[in-house]
């Protein structure tokens, strides 16, 4: 198979290709032409053989197989790893099915040439990937179906270049979900999406288990429903080749490289009536090497918060060795801090080490994705945004900084480099901390193993609904009866009860159920034939502004006086700036100077203490696919086998848990006390990712604090949890009693319980509030014209619980903890796990390796049944005992209290230096808004 | 006017040589004038957010009024003072808003109501005369305070003032952590947190080196951080 891995979507060795080389493959000899197809396919099919042997390229088989099922009219799912062609192989089926349908040379009128109408949807998860994607479809485009146009329409998109594709659509359209709804939105939709042919959704993987996916699917539901009813005699009489299917002409398709349930995710993305929709399953047989930079000693004492940085040295040799790499990380802040520090360590680096992440100006983020491609680039410090994307041939390796907490996303991101003829893909590893190096040798047993995470579709979530139904208000209106049967034909709504449905009507025409709760409200109203439609403009303008499913903070974008564009940050952060504080971004140093409209004005600074801006979100839980492998790595080393290097570098960690605690096991879960200045702690490790631990945790919390009531403070990360008790408890006697496993319903509400003394659930409503339309994202640059309507998704909670508690809103944000944030379902098996694992409990002395990541989590939840009063009476009375200090809560004090504690009763041996050194990194970054705001006022 | 006993929950103090109570209703009593201080009802706010086509429910009006109703029976009082932003926006100006406000004026019939104009009564214009406030500008001498709605220091009066709607944080062992409304106390202002439902509550733009007393729980707690500086 030599010569396989080069084929690559779209790249060419020829000089006069844009982008990335062309996918055929070399040594496989001439196929001979496929049976079955129809005739207009087969013209099709004999253009592209033509056009390929001009370029003397050979395709696949699975390419081959792809034109087929679309000059069969079928959609499918093309599952392939990254670089094997996939986008060659949908799009020249696509060109060749589709030029004798629409014409491949436009129609003749007057004196100029007309465009075939938009045919063909590219639906792209990241804006950054349309340009490239669209210069790859352009080629053979040009040279099959030269009378067609193609753009792309992303929020990048300028409204003059919106404008002109709002006179005509063209025949190809590269887009995001987001933009897909705006146009489903406009009067017209039915008239400019009606002709779409054929839907590609790309990197399905990226969208399917998330509500972008939802409004994806809902999307496409509407896209079939135009196309059957507006176009679908015209078109068969013209096509003539329909063998058959299903009654839509409407073909979608979808390119994924990580997937680990296919006929789902088939199923999720063709709708409930799947017709007869195929899997191609591509190449699969790209090398993939994973590695794993190995400090020189690992710590016994790992604290997950210094961001690997003594890794530093390695890393630079690592892309010393390398003609150019990426370098990702889990967070912005991280990739903020590592662009720095190499920076700082390789001086002579600047101008060919870059930095990439998603708050950059996109000017920035422009020039780094061209100079990757152009091989300008060394390196470049990247997160998520690169996980996608074009192809940059001249990378040769990857480097991930700590986990990359699932094997898909690890899959994903090595894919990224070794695009070129006969290169593997390699990603190497960079453990942030001690634990971590289980991690990747878990990480690659998995990758060998084959087990890659599967991903499901949200099921009903009201608020992504409740867009949708604005949405095609605004986009032609709708009957109710007809738009139900519509959505059902979703697999996220398949099961949509009629209960619901009907709320979110009432919730969009009146508010709620009751006429009287919401007086004069009204968004949705039916006109005089039935239609439903948005009478009021202004409610128009801002539906349109606000349609997505992508939740972010409120941001404020980044400036230097003279009026350069840096990014934008997180308004909370700026907040807690004041003009002359410094902080670090976007690579630079830079002074605020003051905060105009929502834009931050800055200046570089010369030196000194610098904040690093905190993003929120984009802390992925470690998936349980990842976790059972490390378990099981773990229960290796317990049995004295440490096969792996990493795991040979990790052996003193190892060895000092077993002689002060116990190492876990599959069949053994490790629980440890302590008591410390803190109060009473428990640490347990079940290993069954963050997402299980905190539900677990609440509810090992709720039950602890019965028979009275109590207040726990909650620590978790993807190997276990931490309670700590303000008051005693006496944690070995009682934990038996706090592991059983309940029955389901049972189960249900204790946790539900044990969540509404959290604030989860009011978190969780932000993107709910967001989404249904209640608060409005707020943009960059942009005024605030809405000022009469600024309230908080916490107010809008407040309100329903008080005023309409049987808002469903409500609801699902209950639901959605239960189901996505906690699972449940797996809270259940990690219980009944636990259940059939012998208990062992160990009284500690002093933070095992396993309890001091968590001692030191910040990540912290509380749970408490007293009443609010008896709480803020005990903390001011601490406050009282400390007036006039300083004492109380920052940000870093469990880790400097944590830090106290190791280092007066324990020797040098422990490391102690390092994780000091590691504390001196980390907070120099935040000091100086933290001792201000200390003096101050309490806030976070 | 004759000592009645402090409320439970509430924090008395002495500004500008009064004896005043801050109350848990987030209102602050003056039992030597029987006078109340509320600041930022917002009445119609929610009025405002429907008339704008965002879905909120009913009810916080009534609740409002409730609320004012009941601090003025149980403490007699025989003047309120309202320190700006009563009405939340012109399309508060409507009978579904200003009838229950009117009904709750006769209920009080007797008592003398001021309001200090503040930005929101600005924009959405004053209330109608029927309604039989006192409306006034910022700052209104009152004895030794001044009744503002900006906070602002007003020289030789001790300021009382509203708009920002402040908020602390309260910290506890075991990372326990609070945001509530507050009082806060800095030198020569008081800033009143908010009254009215739906209004939220904001941690920034509050005068350095402020005291915050924490409104939650049925109480208000005296900021233990001593003197502000």
């Amino acid at each position: 198979m030599n010569g396989v891995s080069d084929g690559d979507e779209g790249v060419g060795r020829h000089g006069h290709w844009p982008s990335p080389p062309p996918a055929p493959a070399s040594g496989r000899g001439g196929q001979g032409e496929t049976e079955g197809v129809g005739d207009g396919g087969g013209v099709g099919l004999a253009a592209i053989d033509a056009w390929l042997t001009e370029k003397g390229w050979t395709p696949f088989p699975f390419q081959r197989r792809v034109w087929d099922e679309i000059a069969r009219g079928r959609g499918g799912l093309l599952h392939s790893s990254t670089g094997s062609g996939k986008t060659l192989a949908v799009w020249l089926g696509a060109l060749a099915a589709l030029r004798g349908e629409v014409g491949a040379q436009g129609r003749p009128h007057g004196g100029r040439t007309i465009a075939p109408p938009l045919t063909v949807l590219w639906i792209t998860p990241m804006r950054a990937l349309a340009a490239d994607t669209l210069r790859a479809l352009e080629a053979p485009m040009a040279a099959l179906c030269p009378g067609w146009t193609a753009a792309l329409r992303s929020g990048d998109t300028t409204s003059a270049q919106r404008t002109a594709q709002d006179r005509r659509l063209p025949t190809v359209l590269v887009t995001t979900p987001e933009s897909l709804s705006l146009l489903l939105s406009r009067a017209d939709a039915q008239e400019q999406l009606g002709q779409v042919r054929l839907v590609v959704v790309d990197e399905w993987h990226e969208l399917m288990g998330n509500k972008r996916g939802v409004q994806t699917q809902l999307a496409l539901a509407r896209l079939r429903r135009f196309a059957s009813s507006c176009s679908l005699s015209r078109l068969r009489e013209r096509a003539g080749v329909r063998a058959g299917g299903r009654g839509s002409p409407l073909m979608t398709w979808g390119l994924s490289a990580t997937l680990g349930n296919l006929d789902e995710a088939l199923r999720t993305l063709q709708g409930v009536d799947a017709g007869d929709a195929v899997v191609v399953q591509g190449e699969t047989d790209k090398t993939l090497l994973i590695d794993t930079l190995l400090p020189e000693a690992a710590e016994r004492f790992a604290w997950a918060g210094h961001m690997g940085l003594r890794m530093l040295p390695q890393v630079v040799e690592a892309i010393e060795a390398s003609a150019s790499c990426l370098v990702f990380t889990n967070m912005r802040s991280q990739a903020e801090r590592w662009y720095r520090a190499l920076l700082e360590a390789r001086p002579d680096w600047a101008g060919v080490l870059a930095l990439h992440h998603g708050s950059l100006d996109r000017e920035v983020r422009e020039w780094v994705e061209l100079g990757l491609k152009e091989g300008r680039v060394k390196a470049a410090v990247c997160t998520s945004s690169l996980d996608l994307g074009v192809d940059f041939l001249p990378v040769d390796r990857v480097l991930q900084i700590g986990s990359a907490k699932g094997v898909a996303r690890l899959v994903q991101r090595a894919g990224r480099s070794g695009h070129a003829p006969g290169r593997p893909s390699r990603i190497t590893l960079v453990p942030t901390h001690s634990l971590e190096l289980v991690e990747a040798a878990a990480a690659r047993e998995a990758v060998h193993a084959g087990q890659i995470e599967a991903r499901h579709s949200p099921r009903e979530p009201l608020d992504v609904l409740v867009q949708h139904l604005v949405t095609v208000a605004l986009g032609g209106g709708f009957r109710p009866d007809e738009l139900l049967a519509e959505v059902r034909g979703t697999v996220a709504y398949e099961d949509l009860g009629l209960e619901n449905w009907q709320w979110c009507l009432d919730f969009v025409r009146q508010g709620g159920p009751s006429l009287s709760a919401y007086p004069d409200y009204h968004r949705v109203v039916p006109d005089d034939d039935g239609i439903w439609r948005v009478p009021d403009a202004r409610l128009a303008r801002r539906h349109r502004v606000n349609i997505g499913t992508i939740v972010s903070d409120a941001s404020i974008s980044v400036q230097y006086l003279g009026g350069g564009k840096l990014g934008s940050v997180e308004e909370s952060f700026i907040a807690r700036l004041r003009p002359g504080d410094a902080f670090m971004f976007s690579g630079r140093l830079l002074e605020l100077v003051r905060v105009e409209q929502m834009t931050a004005l800055v200046r570089r600074a010369t030196a000194g203490r610098a904040a690093l801006p905190r993003w929120n979100g984009g802390r992925m839980p470690l998936s349980s696919t990842l976790a059972d492998a490390v378990l099981r790595e773990f229960a290796a080393a317990d049995a004295g086998r440490f096969d792996s290097p990493e795991m040979a570098c990790v052996k003193p960690l190892i060895d000092v848990q077993r002689r002060w605690s116990g190492v876990p096991a599959p069949d053994v879960l490790v629980a440890e006390t302590l008591k410390s200045r803190e109060g009473w702690h428990l640490f347990l490790h079940p290993f069954a990712g963050r997402q299980v631990h905190l539900g677990l945790a609440g509810l090992i919390a709720w039950r602890a604090a019965q028979p009275e009531t109590g207040t726990f403070s909650i620590a978790l990360n993807d190997y276990g949890i931490e309670l700590l008790s303000a008051k005693p408890i006496d944690w070995a006697q009682r934990l038996p009693g706090l592991l059983t496993l309940p029955p389901e319903e049972v189960l249900l509400r204790e946790v539900l319980a044990s969540l509404n003394a959290t604030e989860l659930a009011r978190r969780r409503f932000r993107e709910i509030a967001r989404i249904a339309g209640l608060i409005f994202q707020s943009h960059p640059g942009e005024r605030r014209s809405n000022r009469q309507l600024q309230a908080s998704a916490t107010l809008f909670f407040e309100v329903f619980q008080q005023h309409d508690p049987g808002n469903r809103l409500l609801a699902q944000a209950e639901r959605e903890l239960l189901t996505q944030e906690l699972d449940v379902r797996q809270l259940a098996a990690a219980l009944a796990r636990m259940g059939r694992q012998r208990l062992v409990v160990h009284a500690l002395k002093k933070p095992s390796p396993l309890a001091f990541p968590l001692m030191v989590e910040r990540f912290r939840e509380k749970l408490s049944n007293e009443s609010l009063g008896d709480r803020i009476a005990r903390m001011v009375s601490a406050l009282e005992r400390s007036a006039g200090g300083e004492a109380v809560g920052t940000a870093h004090e469990p880790a400097e209290r944590a830090l106290a504690v190791f280092a007066k009763k324990d020797s040098p041996q422990f490391a102690a230096e390092a994780v000091q050194e590691s504390l001196a990194l980390e907070t120099r970054g935040e000091a100086p808004a933290r001792r201000r705001e200390a003096g101050r006022r309490r806030r976070r | 006017m004759t000592a009645v006993a402090p409320p439970p929950g509430a924090l008395a103090m002495t500004l500008a040589g009064q004896g005043v109570w801050l109350l848990p209703e987030r209102a602050l009593w003056w039992p030597a004038a029987g006078t109340i201080f509320v600041a930022d009802v917002h009445l119609g706010k929610a009025a405002s957010f429907r008339a704008l086509g965002q879905p909120v429910p009913s009810g916080t009006t009534r609740d409002n009024l409730d609320r004012l109703s009941a601090l003025i029976d149980d403490l007699q009082a025989a003047r309120l003072v309202v320190l700006g932003d009563f009405l939340h926006s012109a399309a508060a100006q409507q009978a579904q808003v200003l009838d229950p406000v009117h009904r709750w004026r006769d209920r009080h019939a007797a008592l003398e109501a001021l309001l200090v104009r503040g930005n929101h009564d600005s924009r959405a214009g004053d209330p109608p005369p029927s309604l039989r406030l006192d409306i006034v500008d910022e700052p209104h001498r009152l004895g030794p305070f001044a009744a503002c709605h900006h906070p602002r220091r007003v020289d030789g009066a001790y300021a009382l003032a509203g708009h920002l709607h402040p908020a602390t944080t309260l910290h506890g062992r075991a990372h326990e952590r609070h945001r509530l409304p507050c009082f806060c106390e800095s030198d020569g202002l008081m800033i009143l947190p908010a009254f009215g439902a739906f209004t939220g509550a904001s941690l920034s733009g509050l005068p350095d080196g402020a005291r915050c007393h924490a409104v939650g729980g049925g109480m208000v707690w005296s900021d233990p951080r001593g003197r502000a500086s």
